[in-house]
């Protein structure tokens, strides 16, 4: 298996193909986004699709759109929520590697997913990662946590870390450089708690309580994330302008960064939950079609690293 | 039993020393004691938690109401009310031990308000079961050292307008049974 790191999109997709390609189930199906995403990763030989809700509904949809649905399995279930449960027992029984969330409210989702009677937990926390190519497209970056905690605390931080360096693994990334984001780089008690965070997981990174990776912080973002500026500042730091995760202090900063990186930026993200014992892909009907794509491609990548 | 007494005292040296000789004389431990300034500047409320049996804490408390620096005493014990008290603590901590620690810290909403290469200085302000609770989970960890505040006590419902112990603007002080306090 090839093990250097994934460095664009594109690699990303070519690497995650395989034959068989794994199956993945979407639940509460029943819109045009989450059909076109599923039919456009399975042409892309990235999955196998099964697609759950109102079958009548997504053959209807699908014909409108001209999407073709030989290949994909369609399996009925009359309601965003049940939708959601058969999914997961889809998943949890083995039936499909990846689950992708529709037309449904995603803590409709997530409760199914921690279901404890047919949920996928982990054993971990769930959350978010989402993943953006470096502006001179020589590597990708993840970004945690934009989508699933809103303002973690301690323990949850050490959570999110750990997730994200497994799934930096998944990209061939064995020792990914971690940045934890602050607004400064020194800790300042009791003003900005982000810093006191940051400063003691660079503690526990230090004496290897993280696993394998290379964590510093706090560290403002452009510390992180350019070289130069972090030379011009004067910052020793071996994470500084080649952060290949970026952990920020809560879901405000992050939803900020992921929105700025897309719609300022105009580039193409990917996103996964992760934690949980499939990943989990959930888009928003207003990513764009490349990004889902990328999504599933993650998650696929994901799965193929599960345990 | 535990007693929390509210006890206001003229603010003037040597009255803390009186009240707690009140209650010395009767052989009665004081578990914590904490005065402050209130509202009223000339005015101090010194808050005593004191563990003994009603009889002898009771005795105590007329001792000490018959104090000429006291205006009015009361046991908490009969109404509702509020009461809180600060601790700080230095927590060892080692990277192993720092989840640990600060999950104690977030369970009990203690502010983390100082950091060195080997301890965490936590600060809690809460009713002392909170603050019992908290220092029986971080003894495990490692006390660095800790100062606790004493307990400051206040009662929840409103104040008897007609039953003022001190006049706003006026002195000399007035006692609730309306008798003219010793200047």
């Amino acid at each position: 298996m090839n093990r250097n790191p994934i460095r664009t999109f594109g690699e990303l997709v070519a690497r995650a193909r395989r034959d068989p390609p794994p199956r993945m189930v979407v639940a509460a199906a029943g819109e045009s986004a989450a059909i076109r995403a599923a039919v456009a990763a399975h042409h892309q030989g990235l999955i196998r699709p099964i697609l759950v809700g109102e079958c009548e509904r997504i053959r209807r949809i699908a014909g409108q759109q001209d999407l073709c649905l030989d290949g994909v399995e369609l399996v009925e279930a009359p309601d965003p929520i049940t939708a959601s449960a058969v999914a997961v027992r889809l998943a949890h029984d083995g039936e499909a590697e990846l689950l992708m969330k529709g037309l449904v409210r995603t803590k409709d989702f997530l409760r199914a997913v921690l279901s404890p009677e047919f949920g996928l937990r982990g054993g971990g926390a769930l959350s978010h990662v989402a993943l953006f190519e470096s502006p001179d497209r020589s590597r990708l970056i993840l970004l945690t946590d934009s989508g699933i905690n809103i303002r973690p605390r301690f323990s949850r931080k050490v959570a999110i870390v750990r997730n994200a360096i497994a799934l930096a693994g998944a990209l061939g990334i064995d020792e990914p450089k971690v940045a934890v984001i602050a607004a400064v780089e020194t800790v300042e008690l009791p003003t900005m708690p982000a810093t006191l965070d940051a400063e003691l997981l660079r503690r526990m990174a230090e004496a290897g309580q993280l696993g394998r990776c290379v964590l510093d912080g706090p560290l403002s973002m452009d510390n992180a994330l350019d070289r130069c500026t972090a030379e011009v500042k004067g910052l020793v730091s071996p994470v500084a302008g080649q952060a290949d995760i970026v952990v920020v202090p809560d879901i405000e900063t992050g939803n900020a960064v992921y929105k700025t990186i897309r719609y300022v930026a105009g580039r193409d993200l990917a996103g996964v939950v992760v934690g949980a014992a499939n990943p989990v892909v959930t888009t928003s009907r207003s990513d764009s079609p490349q990004t889902k794509l990328y999504s599933i491609a993650l998650g696929v990548l994901m799965s193929l690293h599960s345990p | 039993m535990k007693h929390t007494l509210s006890c206001l005292v003229r603010n003037q040296p040597g009255v803390l020393a009186r009240v707690s000789a009140a209650f010395a004389s009767k052989g009665i431990n004081i578990e914590s004691l904490a005065v402050g300034e209130t509202e009223d500047t000339n005015v101090s409320r010194v808050t005593i938690v004191v563990v003994g049996d009603d009889r002898t804490v009771l005795e105590a408390e007329e001792q000490c109401k018959s104090l000429d620096v006291v205006i009015e005493l009361e046991d908490l014990a009969s109404e509702e009310y509020f009461a809180r008290e600060l601790l700080l603590i230095k927590v060892r901590i080692r990277p192993e031990t720092i989840p640990r620690v600060m999950q104690v810290a977030e369970l009990f909403q203690a502010r983390v308000i100082g950091l060195t290469d080997r301890a965490l200085t936590l600060e809690l302000a809460s009713d002392h079961k909170a603050i019992d609770a908290m220092l029986k989970m971080v003894r495990p960890l490692g006390i660095v050292s800790m100062a606790r505040s004493g307990q400051i006590a206040i009662p929840a419902g409103d104040e008897d307008e007609g039953e003022m112990a001190i006049e706003p603007e006026s002195h000399p002080y007035v006692w609730r049974t309306g008798r003219s306090g010793a200047s």
